[in-house]
Order: structure tokens, then C-alpha cells, then sequence
């Protein structure tokens, strides 16, 4: 019996938490954001997800830390791609649709490519060329170390995940694209 | 690259802070794999983990629990597919890569690509499908040897009255290309250029709106489709003559004008049907894309008055470099 009163307890102290988590929490009225949310981070629905860098289409290093810091993001859909993924070139069209509509509320999304048509990591060069081929005007990263691959079943692609930027607590992970879902997500979080 | 994977230790801490809506305690470490392994409401699709570590592929010989979901009542079930890639000659080819996108069943259905396996030194490869994608309506291979001047080659799998694992019932060819016989220097990527093959055939290419990896790498060959048994051709008398290309690339906007050289002797004046193969995106003038492994017929061409070529330019040019196929219009 006392076992069940803790477990109670522990449910209801935090009830708060899953009210915070029914929308973003920031306003992205667009001053700068400086730090970056403390840890610990995980990799799982609910957790605060680690400052990821990859490499954006200069070559430079670009990541969570730059999404973060931008005041305006309120809400990022991360995914991820690869050029021998004909899952992931389906969706670039919804994605950057999704992108026109929602960016002027805070929506922003960074693709990351992890491997080439010829199954080998991406560079810069590769973002870049991701960005022209598809016709997409959102960030568009390489992932050459396919660090997301720790975030959910990579065995499948391409990955979907939302994120609060405002707490970079990872809202949602989703394998393969389901953009009604994806968008009434967005709908309910901006 | 190699990656393994490692299965994520379920605690009851974690089940708690699951249902508390809290990140669990205990998962910052990011070698660890996602908890929650439960069927995703909203898209249908299981964010689990991949299938035990006994169902990582690592050899032919894989096999897995294939018990057919109770959800999956009514279309394919298909848990390994089992194959083989093979060259021209019949023989196995070590080291390619094979790859399945399935379009899973029910109300969301979606299309998503299992990670590709590498051949063996025979040739034979097993890919095991996760759970979560398993009730599919439609599945596809790709085939091709990375860095090689191969052709991706694209089959559809036949999946009525296929259940649990699945072995192709033929090895899949892949088929070598041949560099360009003359290719202009890169130079200005906006200029358009004559690149010619080794048959004759003649593409007005600019590189700069052919979006494969590397125009300096562009090949291409004839195919005897009667000689080579290509899992995408189903009728070998079906098309006059068939054509591929390496590194697969789509072309933006308005395709290439090309020439083919006309060795079949089709009598001058003859309207003649042109056809792409569906890969990883080729898109047709109407902006529709062709779906992998399916033949979308792309243009108009017509036998020269002299009989020597057969010529489409305009908007019945070449829409991308994957596989060409003609035949006379019926």
C-alpha cells in the first residue's frame, strides 16, 4: 500500500511537467537566447536533448546550440536523411511546406544527412547540394558521425522529431513521415 | 561505417518517469537507445528499437522471430529478406550494398527505408525488416556497388502470398556502366554540352541541372536486355533497346535532348515511346515523380528521316540518368 501512495505521489508531482509539455515554453518574441539548457539530456521523448553540432553547407560547424540561441525558434523539427533514402526525398516537399506555413510562428526545421547516394558520410558539400537538389529553404546539415542515430531505430529512416527550443526537451520521435500527425502536433504546440 | 547498436536498459524508473511525462531518470547517457518502444499512436509506426540484437543482420543466414502481428491480418508480413546481388556474369558481387524501402500498411501508411545490408563475398545479403515495418503493402530493393561504375538497379518485390522471410527468387543484377566517350570538361556547369557514350548515343547535357554526385564520373552503356536478366524488365522483346547510366542523377527543369543511334533499323519517320525507370528521384516535366522501379514513359521521340537516329529534344528530353528504355509508338 505503500509502495502505491509513492507511486501516486510521484505521478501527481509531476502533473506540472506534462501541462508545460502541452506547449512550447518560450515566447520567440527574438532576443537571443544565451546558454543552453542544462543537463542531464537524453535521447527519448520528454528528455532535454544535448547541444548536437553537425556541419552546415560552408563546412562550418552548426548545431542545437545556434537553433537555441536564435530568439525566434519556438518549435524544431529535426530529421533525418539520406541520399539513398527515397523515404526521406518524398517527404522534402511536405517539410518545406510545413516550413512556409509555420516559420513565421517560431517553426524552424534542421534536416541532417548522414550518408550520400554511394552509402558514405555527408560533408558540407553534400548539405548543400541536398538544398539544391531538393528545392528546400530550411537548414540543412551533414550528420557524417550520425549522431542521431542514438535517438531512435536508425535500422529505419528517416527519423521526425519535434523539439521545444525553448527547453530543447524532445516532444516527440517519429519513424517514417506522417504529416498529418506532424502538423497537428505543430498546430497544438505553436 | 560500421554502427552497432546497443538495447536500452528498461528500468522501472524509467517506466515510472514514462507515464509522469518527465524525461527518465537515468537516460543521459546518448549511447543509450530510445525507452519507449511502444506503438506510436499517432503514426502507427512502433518507435522501438531495432530488432533484438539475435535479428541484426550479419550474414544470409539471419533469421528472426517472423511471428505474423495480429494487427496485420490481411496484407504481407515479410520479417528478413534474403538475396543475392550478382555482376553480368552470373557472378557474386562482394561488398554492394542492398536496400528496401517499404510502404507500410493501414490508415498512415508511410514509406520508410530499412538500412541497407552489404553482400557478402558471395554475393548474398539478408535484410531484417523491424517490427514496426513489417505489414507492408509494397517493398522495392535497390542495388548498386558503392563507388563502382555501377548502375543502381531497382526491383520490386512480389509480395502476394509471401509471409515471414522472404528469399528473392533471383539474384539481382548489377550492371557496370562505361564512362562517357567524349565529356567536355566541366567548364561553365550552365553550358549545355554534348557528352556521347560509347554506342554513339548523344546527351545535350548542362551540368549544373544534372543533380547526380559527380558530372565528371557520368556513364552509360547499352543493355541487351536478352543477355542480362534485369528484375525491371519483364518482356525482354518489350523495348528496342535499353540504356544505363551512372552516378544516378535527376535533371532539373526541361530534360536533355538526345540522340539515339538508331541499330535496330526502325524505319525513318517512326514515332518512337521513351521511358525513364523510377530511382531514387526523377522527376518528369509535369513535376510528377516516378516511382522507383516502375517505367514511366517520359516523351516523344521520332526515327530521323535518314534512319540513322532517333532524336528527342524539348520537353521530351531525358528527364534524368537512371535507366532509358525506347520503343516504336504502337
Amino acid at each position: 500500500m505503500r509502495a502505491w501512495a509513492a507511486l501516486l505521489a510521484l505521478l501527481l508531482s509531476n502533473a506540472p511537467a506534462c501541462l508545460v509539455d502541452s506547449d512550447v515554453n518560450d515566447g520567440g518574441n527574438g532576443a537571443p537566447r544565451t546558454g543552453y539548457p542544462a543537463g542531464p539530456y537524453g535521447v527519448a521523448e520528454g528528455a532535454v536533448i544535448e547541444a548536437l553540432s553537425f556541419v552546415d553547407t560552408q563546412g562550418a560547424a552548426y548545431g542545437l546550440q545556434q537553433i537555441y540561441a536564435d530568439g525566434n525558434n519556438r518549435l524544431l523539427l529535426a530529421s533525418t536523411a539520406a541520399f539513398w533514402c527515397v523515404a526521406c526525398i518524398e517527404e522534402q516537399p511536405d517539410l518545406q511546406q510545413l516550413y512556409e506555413t509555420y516559420r513565421g510562428r517560431g517553426f524552424a526545421v534542421l534536416l541532417a544527412v548522414f550518408e550520400d547516394d554511394q552509402y558514405q558520410p555527408t560533408d558540407g558539400t553534400d548539405a548543400a547540394r541536398w538544398r539544391t537538389q531538393y528545392a528546400v529553404d530550411f537548414t540543412v546539415v551533414a550528420d557524417p558521425t550520425f549522431l542521431f542515430d542514438a535517438y531512435y531505430d536508425s535500422s529505419l529512416t528517416p527519423m521526425n522529431m519535434l523539439i521545444d527550443v525553448g527547453t530543447m526537451k524532445i516532444i516527440r520521435i517519429q519513424t517514417g513521415w506522417d504529416k498529418s500527425a506532424v502538423e497537428a502536433l505543430i498546430e497544438a504546440k505553436l | 561505417m560500421q554502427r552497432t547498436w546497443t538495447r536500452p536498459a528498461i528500468s522501472i524508473s524509467v517506466v515510472l518517469a514514462t507515464l509522469a511525462c518527465v524525461p527518465p531518470a537515468g537516460t543521459g547517457d546518448s549511447s543509450v537507445g530510445t525507452s519507449d518502444a511502444g506503438l506510436d499512436a499517432h503514426s502507427g509506426v512502433d518507435r522501438q528499437q531495432p530488432a533484438d540484437a539475435a535479428d541484426v543482420a550479419t550474414d544470409h543466414l539471419i533469421t528472426v522471430d517472423a511471428a505474423r502481428a495480429t494487427s496485420c491480418a490481411h496484407d504481407s508480413w515479410i520479417a528478413v529478406v534474403h538475396g543475392q546481388l550478382v555482376d553480368e556474369s552470373g557472378a557474386g558481387l562482394a561488398n554492394a550494398m542492398a536496400q528496401l524501402c517499404v510502404r507500410t500498411s493501414g490508415t498512415t501508411s508511410q514509406l520508410v527505408c530499412v538500412r541497407p545490408a552489404t553482400t557478402e563475398p558471395d554475393g548474398r545479403f539478408g535484410i531484417v525488416v523491424p517490427a514496426s515495418a513489417r505489414c507492408l503493402t509494397r517493398a522495392t530493393m535497390r542495388a548498386l556497388l558503392p563507388g563502382g561504375a555501377t548502375a543502381a538497379s531497382y526491383c520490386e518485390v512480389t509480395l502476394t502470398g509471401q509471409e515471414g522471410e522472404l528469399t528473392l527468387p533471383d539474384p539481382i543484377v548489377v550492371v557496370a556502366t562505361r564512362p562517357a566517350t567524349g565529356l567536355p570538361a566541366l567548364g561553365d556547369p550552365a553550358q549545355q554540352r554534348t557528352v556521347t557514350f560509347e554506342d554513339g548515343l548523344e546527351v545535350e547535357v548542362v551540368p549544373e541541372r544534372y543533380y547526380g554526385s559527380d558530372y565528371s564520373a557520368l556513364a552509360g552503356r547499352r543493355v541487351d536486355p536478352t543477355a542480362t536478366a534485369l528484375c525491371f524488365i519483364a518482356d525482354t522483346s518489350e523495348y528496342s533497346g535499353i540504356y544505363a547510366f551512372s552516378p544516378e542523377g535527376d535533371v532539373h527543369d526541361t530534360g536533355f535532348a538526345l540522340r539515339i543511334p538508331n541499330t535496330t533499323s526502325i524505319a525513318a519517320n517512326t514515332a518512337i515511346d521513351l521511358f525513364v525507370l523510377g530511382g531514387l528521384s526523377c522527376t518528369l516535366n509535369d513535376g510528377s515523380l516516378v516511382r522507383e522501379g516502375r517505367w514511366a514513359r517520359f516523351g516523344d521521340g521520332v526515327v530521323r528521316s535518314d534512319g540513322t537516329v532517333i532524336e528527342a529534344s524539348g520537353t521530351n528530353g531525358l528527364p534524368c540518368f537512371n535507366w532509358l528504355a525506347y520503343k516504336p509508338t504502337p
